[in-house]
């Protein structure tokens, strides 16, 4: 009866126009990410400084124009493509595992450990999040990998308190009294038998992680401090448009990079909203 | 204590179950004595608050700490201290040799898989079988429970089960690894009184066939009556009758029990109105001095307001009340 379930879930996330939309556009971009050698027309990273080759406005050969190195923007927006969405997904990742572990286990045990650790998290959550990957950023010159984990460490807190908040109330239902009778472990309890309980929150919660990662390393890359040349992402694109004194003569170079941002962090939030919709068993019935 | 069956496998001597909360220090469970035979069914009877669940969840050492602590001068099970064990070597006890159902059968299994998975697990947990002999085993556990079409009910979320299907896959889980104590609270006061009856059928059969002892929790006379051997009467944290089962229905000795029996409505019996003990459960804060069950008692007498009585022997039976203590001198 699984299938059943998903069924119900599929049914009602479809119903959903924006949301089925959003991801349509999700799974466009994701597959132009992976087969960019394919449609790419240009060596993304090919400087060309001849006069005639920089910020070339959009033409058949160059299908979005070049930049002030006469790169073309078609390409490097879908090699962009890669590291942005790997670097929102890999942060995602390193967020969901770190948070929840942190969350189930504050929220499960209690007491004074989860005062100490609750405290920690308010602690982070009171320290300006940018600045602080600018600082981390800046001092360890970082990779794309590296970045991930930065902007990680930065954003795991607000997913480790919802998830605290469920195992708070998940941990007097009975069938954990029930699986302590049985004789399970602790660890096998939390993330065995409470987790699955947790996983719509958390799938959801992480699609808008990645939203907001995609978010945080574009401003950190167009301030200079995300992936470093020759890797590139749509935010350094966006940072190199900036260099163009005259952004009036070449205004594609930076609208393009701008745009692709846009469209993927607004698709990612009706996406995790749907979702949202879709698992909660309140709105269900009254959208039906 | 007379007892008929030789055979001790659950000896819990001054059990002491305190809660701290803000207004003060609840005693749920306030110096209990319990034994339990092998194979034999042991009621507990008493009315809701009177420390019946704390009692079997102090046993499986499953009473959060804070806000709540355990003590007791003797806890053992087949001469094995319980209190003496580390964590770790008490979750190997806790579903192999002692496992517990509980009223709800809906909150207390798992929402988020199906009874197969959640009957494999334990067995796969519990005595080291592969996937594919825990699932031979789990059908033959739910055949045992007499849940027809076992294999196909596998796949089955909690939530697609009747309330008495639940309970036996409840009861199929707990035993599965055949505990020598089983401790059963309210089982069946969530069920109506037809599916009642199947469980009562199992329950006996679990106890003559597969030798599991029961600790049954209850506030039900009557279930007591059809399947219980002896009967621990509780009020308010104490133990204040103990009997074998006919002694209690035919001659009960405290006041409470007499008061209990009494409030039974008759068929035959023509009588106007039921009859109730007046007054309520004590406030578990403040316990009325000497006698818990003082206040209450259409027997009161002097002492009884002054001292708590200890358990005086009687015909068999044990009674915590002062009427008896004449008799014993």
């Amino acid at each position: 009866m699984k299938s059943g379930l998903l069924n119900d879930f599929m049914r009602a996330f479809q119903k959903n126009r924006q949301a089925t939309f959003a991801a349509a556009i999700l799974l466009g971009i994701i597959f132009f990410a992976i087969f960019a050698p394919v449609f790419a027309t240009h060596n993304p990273t090919y400087i060309r400084l001849a006069q005639e080759q920089i910020q070339l406005p959009p033409t058949a050969l160059h299908l979005l124009g070049t930049d002030n190195l006469g790169r073309d923007i078609w390409s490097r927006m879908l090699f962009g493509a890669r590291i942005s969405l790997l670097v929102g997904f890999l942060t995602m990742l390193i967020t969901i595992i770190f948070g929840v572990a942190y969350g189930a286990v504050s929220g499960y045990y209690g007491g004074k450990l989860d005062f100490m650790m609750m405290r920690f998290v308010d602690i982070s959550l009171s320290l300006p999040t940018i600045f602080l990957v600018i600082i981390l950023a800046s001092f360890f010159k970082p990779d794309f990998f590296g970045i991930a984990v930065i902007i990680g460490l930065t954003s795991w807190m607000r997913t480790a308190r919802l998830v605290r908040g469920q195992f708070l109330s998940l941990k007097e239902e009975e069938f954990v009294t029930a699986a302590r009778a049985l004789g399970y472990s602790d660890c096998r309890i939390i993330f065995v038998h409470i987790l699955p309980n947790v996983r719509a929150l958390i799938i959801v919660n992480a699609t808008l992680l990645v939203a907001q990662a995609v978010l945080l390393e574009s401003a950190l890359s167009f301030l200079g401090f995300g992936v470093q040349p020759p890797q590139f992402s749509w935010g350094s694109m966006l940072s190199a448009s900036q260099q163009i004194i005259f952004l009036e003569e070449a205004p594609w170079t930076a609208f393009f990079p701008g745009l692709a941002i846009f469209i993927t962090v607004l698709c990612l939030n009706f996406f995790g909203e749907g979702l949202r919709d879709a698992w909660d068993p309140k709105l269900k019935n009254i959208a039906s | 204590m007379v007892n008929t069956l030789p055979d001790i496998l659950l000896e819990l001597k001054n059990l002491r179950t305190k809660f701290k909360t803000f207004d003060g220090e609840v005693r749920a469970a306030d110096g209990i004595d319990l034994t339990v035979h092998k194979k034999e069914v042991l009621g507990i009877l008493g009315e809701s608050g009177c420390g019946k669940s704390v009692t079997a969840l102090s046993i499986m050492r499953l009473i959060p700490s804070p806000p709540g602590e355990v003590h007791a001068d003797k806890m053992e099970l087949n001469g094995v201290e319980l209190q003496s064990l580390t964590e770790k070597q008490m979750s190997k006890v806790r579903g192999n040799e002692i496992s517990m159902i509980f009223q709800e059968s809906f909150s207390a299994l798992n929402p988020t898989f199906t009874i197969g998975e959640q009957l494999i697990d334990v067995l796969m947990l519990h005595q080291r079988l592969d996937r594919g002999a825990a699932f031979h085993k789990a059908i033959e556990a739910l055949s045992l429970v007499q849940i027809p079409a076992a294999a196909k009910r596998l796949s089955d979320y909690p939530h697609q089960l009747s309330g008495g299907m639940r309970q036996r896959v409840m009861l199929a889980m707990a035993c599965a690894c055949t505990p020598s104590l089983l401790l059963a609270d309210e089982p069946t006061t969530a069920l109506d009184v037809t599916i009642q009856a199947q469980i009562l059928e199992l329950l006996r059969w679990l106890q003559s066939e597969k030798k599991i002892a029961i600790m049954l929790i209850t506030h039900d006379l009557a279930l007591m009556a059809e399947i219980a051997q002896r009967v621990a009467v509780l009020y308010a944290g104490v133990v204040v009758e103990n009997a074998s089962v006919q002694n209690l229905f035919t001659k009960p000795l405290h006041p409470y029990t007499q008061g209990l029996l009494a409030s039974l409505p008759l068929l035959e019996a023509e009588c106007e109105r039921l009859k109730v003990i007046p007054g309520g459960v004590p406030n578990m804060l403040s316990l009325p001095d000497g006698c818990r069950f003082h206040p209450r008692c259409p027997h009161c007498w002097q002492i009884c307001r002054q001292e708590e009585p200890p358990l005086f022997p009687q015909n068999g039976s044990e009674v915590r009340c002062w009427l008896f203590a004449r008799e014993m001198k």
